[in-house]
């Protein structure tokens, strides 16, 4: 009977527990903290935070029960993710909710959307210059695109190691768009610029509304076909939204099918952050790049915005820049709260949902070409 | 114009008539003054007029929010734009001011099925004048003898 | 190898540039045609227009013509149209003639019948042929704006 103790023993995690495992289970529960008090994109760090649990959750091999063991239930999950499954539905979902009227009212601020992506090609090449090998080197680029799904979707098809550290390192900085892009706006603008009000879009129809998806769709994945996974769902669930006739699949859309592909990727993503696999050099090096391609992607969008003013008759407010990251709507809301820090009287949100919208696509499109460029090396 | 007989004359729908027949059935249409606000015929009430716009507009409304527009001197509101057995199934109601001439319906269809050669003439030119100012309102029924009117 | 050698020897640079020129090509071109679209939409609903492209010169003529044949609008009737215009907006862009006529009549608007003959006459409100009517804004803003 001793022995059948003794022997369980070994097998339970307190026997198994290692220091790499503790540090992960703490970092889930910052990011459960964060998530539940701060409400920093709650949706995502409360999965991703218990996933983080239970990948850590020392175990021994053989029983099925690692996300990296094939025969287990959570293998199964991860193949979603693995198999870049989840992200299109997600964008399925996303673009079932988003509602792109301000940018067509106002079609040159979708210029800050592509600008901001300018921060995924310079982190590329600061992580080729670390020594990351090229594909490793496009997924942690696309970081700075501040879009979780597009991120992973990259990941799972250019370097599948990688996701874990990626998808961890893409959704913090998504969560930390309050923290991390503010001093960076502050820094690159003048007051006199954060004041500067924007101009009443103009009424858009819902003919426009409905043939943009069509278009955007049509144009964009001719142009880069590597984005049609993404941006296809993200065009067909906008028409799903905007036909109207179709608000039933909109609905689903935007509930069902966006939650339950949320709830599988962020908690498989949370547990695929197993303590031995994570915890290792690179994925250090990821967060480190991770946050400079989030600084360069806002600077980008901002100093863009600058440079059109040089050119636009009705200046734009260079804060709008910084919405250029995706990062929907969060990035949005710290433009409107910077400008109001400004002028409380001025709404940015309205506008700033313009460069924030298109850099969905802008990102969608970057990871895109950086897929098919890599395919080729 | 004032005159019913250069009207029918005017008319696309009447065009056609010889002048005989114009006469006989210009003896059908009696001249009355509209006011803007004025309803000539509402949905559901019995059929009993047809109209031919002399001068003014009037709005006819049909199912669904579908509606046509006439303000030109000799639009004919009648047949199956107005009415469909024995009942109206449109409102017309008066935007501007002017005049029409009306004839009540179960004159004019004993006019039509009297008169085979006029009938089938004035059927023809009507459904080209439908076609030209309202050619969404032939589908609502398809309705092809006088009577059903 | 690390650094500059590392960027090189990838193609770094190449790629780089190449992808931020697709991304920005491809949000540029799609950036110009939302911009044309409403345009393009806007003939497509008042194929008149579409005409008078065609017709050169002429079309402007008689389109003046029609316009100061028809009605001036006097001040006060300008403020009526103006609330019809505010009603035509509470409603789909292909919307219905006798909704607008009881929307204006429950609003109280003044001579509704002659007002809405009115924007009838001017082109200002524009049978689409399926029963239903479309608001010319370029019509409006010129004549009443």
């Amino acid at each position: 009977m001793d022995s059948l103790f003794i022997e369980f023993f070994h097998n339970t995690g307190f026997y198994l527990w290692d220091y790499r495992y503790l540090l992960m289970i703490c970092v889930g529960l910052g990011f459960i903290y964060l998530g539940i008090a701060k409400d920093y994109e709650p949706l995502l760090l409360v999965p991703i935070g218990f996933g983080m649990l239970v990948g850590n959750i020392p175990i021994f091999k053989g029983l099925g029960l690692g996300i990296y063991e094939t025969n287990s239930v959570l293998h199964y999950l991860y193949f979603g993710v693995t198999q870049g499954i989840y992200p299109p539905l997600i964008f399925l979902g996303i673009g079932a909710m988003t509602d792109f009227s301000t940018l067509l009212a106002r079609p040159v601020l979708m210029l800050l959307g592509a600008a901001a992506q300018t921060g995924i090609f310079i982190t590329f090449l600061g992580a080729l210059a670390l020594g990351f090998a090229p594909n490793e080197a496009a997924s942690i680029g696309i970081i700075g695109g501040a879009d979780g799904p597009t991120a992973i979707f990259l990941t799972a098809k250019l370097a599948p190691d990688l996701i874990g550290p990626i998808a961890v390192a893409a959704y913090s900085y998504m969560a930390l768009v309050p923290v991390i892009q503010p001093p960076i706006m502050r820094l690159l603008t003048t007051r006199k610029e954060r004041l500067i009000r924007m101009e009443e879009p103009r009424e858009i129809t819902k003919r426009e509304k409905i043939i943009f998806p069509i278009v955007a769709f049509l144009l964009c994945c001719f142009l880069a076909p590597a984005a049609l996974p993404l941006l296809g769902m993200l065009c067909f669930g906008n028409l799903l939204k905007e036909a109207v006739v179709t608000e039933r699949l909109a609905q689903t859309a935007r509930n069902s099918v966006i939650d339950t592909a949320t709830i599988l990727l962020g908690l498989t993503v949370g547990a695929s952050t197993q303590g031995d696999v994570f915890l290792t050099p690179s994925s250090v090096g990821i967060f480190a790049l991770g946050a400079v391609s989030f600084g360069i992607a806002t600077a980008s969008g901002v100093i863009f915005a600058k440079i059109m003013n040089l050119f636009l008759k009705s200046k734009i407010n260079p804060l709008l820049g910084a919405a250029g990251v995706s990062a929907v709507p969060d990035s949005a809301r710290v433009v409107q709260v910077v400008g109001q820090k400004e002028d409380p009287t001025n709404f940015l949100l309205m506008h700033a949902m313009a460069p924030n919208v298109s850099g969905v696509i802008g990102s969608a499109i970057a990871a895109g070409v950086l897929w098919s460029l890599m395919a080729k090396i | 114009m004032s005159n019913i007989k250069e009207i029918l004359k005017e008319s696309s729908v009447f065009i056609c008539l010889g002048e005989d027949e114009r006469v006989s059935l210009a003896q059908l249409f009696e001249k009355r003054e509209i006011q803007a606000g004025d309803i000539l015929a509402t949905a559901e009430d019995a059929a009993q007029y047809f109209f031919l716009l002399n001068n003014g507009t009037v709005l006819l409304a049909m199912d669904e929010g579908k509606s046509v527009v006439l303000n030109k001197a000799g639009d004919f509101i009648g047949f199956e734009l107005l009415s469909a057995k024995g009942v109206y199934r449109t409102t017309l109601t008066v935007l501007e001011s002017g005049s029409v001439f009306a004839v009540p319906t179960q004159d004019f269809l004993a006019f039509i099925q009297k008169e085979s050669v006029a009938a089938t003439a004035i059927m023809t030119a009507w459904q080209g004048y439908l076609d030209k100012t309202a050619s969404f309102a032939k589908n609502i029924e398809d309705i092809s003898l006088p009577y059903n009117f | 190898m690390y650094g500059l050698e590392a960027i090189n020897a990838s193609n770094g640079w190449a790629i780089s540039v190449v992808g931020v020129t697709i991304v920005f090509t491809g949000l540029v071109m799609l950036s110009i045609v939302i911009a044309q679209l409403y345009k393009v939409l806007a003939l497509w609903e008042n194929p008149s227009k579409i005409k008078a492209l065609f017709k050169k010169k002429q079309p402007e003529k008689p389109r003046e013509e029609q316009i100061s044949n028809r009605v001036v609008f006097a001040e006060s009737q300008k403020e009526v149209v103006k609330q019809f215009a505010l009603l035509v907006r509470t409603m789909t862009d292909h919307f219905s003639l006798p909704r607008l006529l009881q929307l204006a009549l429950i609003s109280d608007l003044k001579d509704p019948y002659l007002n809405l003959n009115n924007l009838f006459k001017t082109k200002i409100i524009v049978p689409d042929g399926s029963g239903f009517f479309t608001w010319d804004k370029d019509m409006f803003d010129k004549l009443v704006s």
